[in-house]
């Protein structure tokens, strides 16, 4: 399988789990598929690199988090203003902002570290040991970060929106 | 805690309306910035040698050395043949920290000197950079917008990483010998290269800042030092040499900041406590060995 092949197939297959785990980070839903973007180009620029890495998703997720907080750093987000707007007929969006504003909302009250947490556990599934690598912490530190996460998340009456009757 | 939260998270997650991979418009993307690099660094090699050749041809540079007389250069001053790497802002970087005062070597190339503490640094420099000889014999550096960014005796700063050279002999460059690849922009710094603090009160927007105990921490000195932890705390440049942490850390900043501003104090020659409020414990430093190659923070 050569690098393009490669890539190719990592990126169908991690894509989805990169734009919801920038929702979690914050982001809008079109800033979220901005972000999934700009970290995989990344990774694709240095694709060597990536195949190298002893843990590939830890590495990308990596990417991502920066990416992430260059990003929020800057205020910027990519867009540039164009003399044609891409004006087209489009479907009514107003349920896909629902559910995006629905996450957003249950995790309002996140701090950063603590949505870092949330997607490196439990969207990238990285270990412990994999996350406290990452964030540069100690493996303690994920764990309480985590536990107080998923224990704001318990009591958020947005989150309840979605529970089970 | 409530057992089903992550459940519910991954519940409300799945509803979000995520659009097809877009896998042909990176694959796309990236082919075109893969090529964007290539251009760049084969038209500036291109250009140095169609330099090298019109100096020689038309005889007003002598023999090919490295200050170029090029025909279009206006009579008080002369380009120089300065190697770039094709690196451009928003390109990745590598985390490695360099600063020396800019200089010519003696056969007019650009260098970075150490003030005596150890050989000159030579460099490849960023995408469209230029360096030019004015007519008092100081060499001036240019960025891609032909914005001078530093000249002869002024002490830069810049980040990027240690490698080979640009892998076509470069006659401004040592063969086989590591050279300094900038992946940054270029900082001149307020300390002159005299070493003595000048009028220039902050160190502006560049993360490369040079706190008393960077340039120099003695042994049983205390100073302050400011270390760039962007990609979490691992190395830092204390008393002029690169050190790096025990355990080694990665990953990304502990705190959310790049910029960690706080005292360090050497307890032995090789041995630097990192002390920082927003971390709870001080953090060990050594020194470190040759910069990993594949150390690269995003």
């Amino acid at each position: 399988m050569d690098d393009d092949e490669d890539f190719s197939a990592y990126a169908d297959a991690r894509w989805s789990n990169l734009v919801r785990s920038a929702v979690v980070l914050g982001c809008t839903l079109d800033e979220a598929h901005d972000l999934a973007q700009t970290t995989l180009l990344r990774c694709y620029t240095s694709w060597s690199r990536v195949r190298r890495a002893d843990d590939r998703d830890a590495y990308v997720y990596r990417i991502l988090l920066n990416c992430h907080r260059d990003s929020r750093r800057r205020h910027w987000w990519g867009e540039r203003p164009t003399d044609t707007l891409p004006e087209q007929v489009t479907a009514d969006p107003t349920g896909d902002v629902d559910a995006a504003d629905a996450v957003r909302r249950a995790l309002a009250d996140l701090s950063p570290a603590h949505r870092e947490v949330v997607v490196l556990r439990h969207l990238a599934q990285l270990s412990e040991q994999q996350t406290a690598t990452v964030l540069g912490v100690a493996p303690g530190t994920v764990k309480s970060r985590l536990a107080r996460a998923l224990d704001q998340l318990a009591r958020s009456p947005h989150l309840a929106e979605g529970r089970q009757p | 805690m409530n057992d089903q939260t992550p459940d519910l998270l991954d519940r409300m997650l799945a509803d979000l309306p995520v659009r097809p991979a877009p896998v042909d418009g990176l694959l796309r993307a990236g082919q075109r910035a893969r090529h964007r690099r290539r251009t760049v660094a084969v038209a500036g090699a291109a250009a140095a040698t169609a330099l090298v050749v019109a100096g020689m041809t038309i005889g007003l540079g002598g023999p090919a050395d490295h200050v170029v007389d090029g025909p279009a250069a206006p009579s008080s001053t002369r380009p120089v043949n300065l190697p770039t790497n094709g690196w451009e802002p928003g390109d990745i970087s590598e985390l490695a920290l360099m600063s020396g005062v800019l200089g010519l070597d003696d056969e007019g190339c650009v260098v970075l000197d150490h003030a005596g503490d150890g050989p000159p640094t030579y460099a490849t420099w960023p995408a469209g950079y230029t360096a030019m000889v004015d007519a008092d014999g100081a060499v001036r550096l240019h960025d891609a917008a032909g914005d001078e960014v530093a000249r002869q005796g002024q002490r830069v700063r810049m980040g990027g990483g240690f490698g080979s050279g640009t892998g076509d002999p470069h006659p401004c460059l040592p063969s086989g010998a590591e050279v300094f690849h900038v992946q940054s922009d270029v900082a001149v710094s307020p300390r002159t290269a005299a070493g003595g603090p000048d009028a220039a009160g902050d160190d502006g927007p560049s993360p490369l800042l040079d706190g008393a105990g960077n340039e120099r921490l003695p042994f049983g000195a205390t100073a302050e030092v400011v270390v760039y932890a962007h990609c979490g705390l691992r190395f830092a440049r204390i008393d002029g040499a690169l050190w790096e942490t025990e355990p080694v850390g990665n990953g990304s900043s502990p705190t959310g900041g790049d910029l960690l501003r706080g005292t360090a104090s050497r307890t032995s020659a090789d041995r630097a406590v990192f002390t920082y409020a927003g971390l709870d414990e001080p953090v060990v430093f050594r020194p470190a060995g040759e910069p990993d190659p594949d150390f690269v923070c995003y």
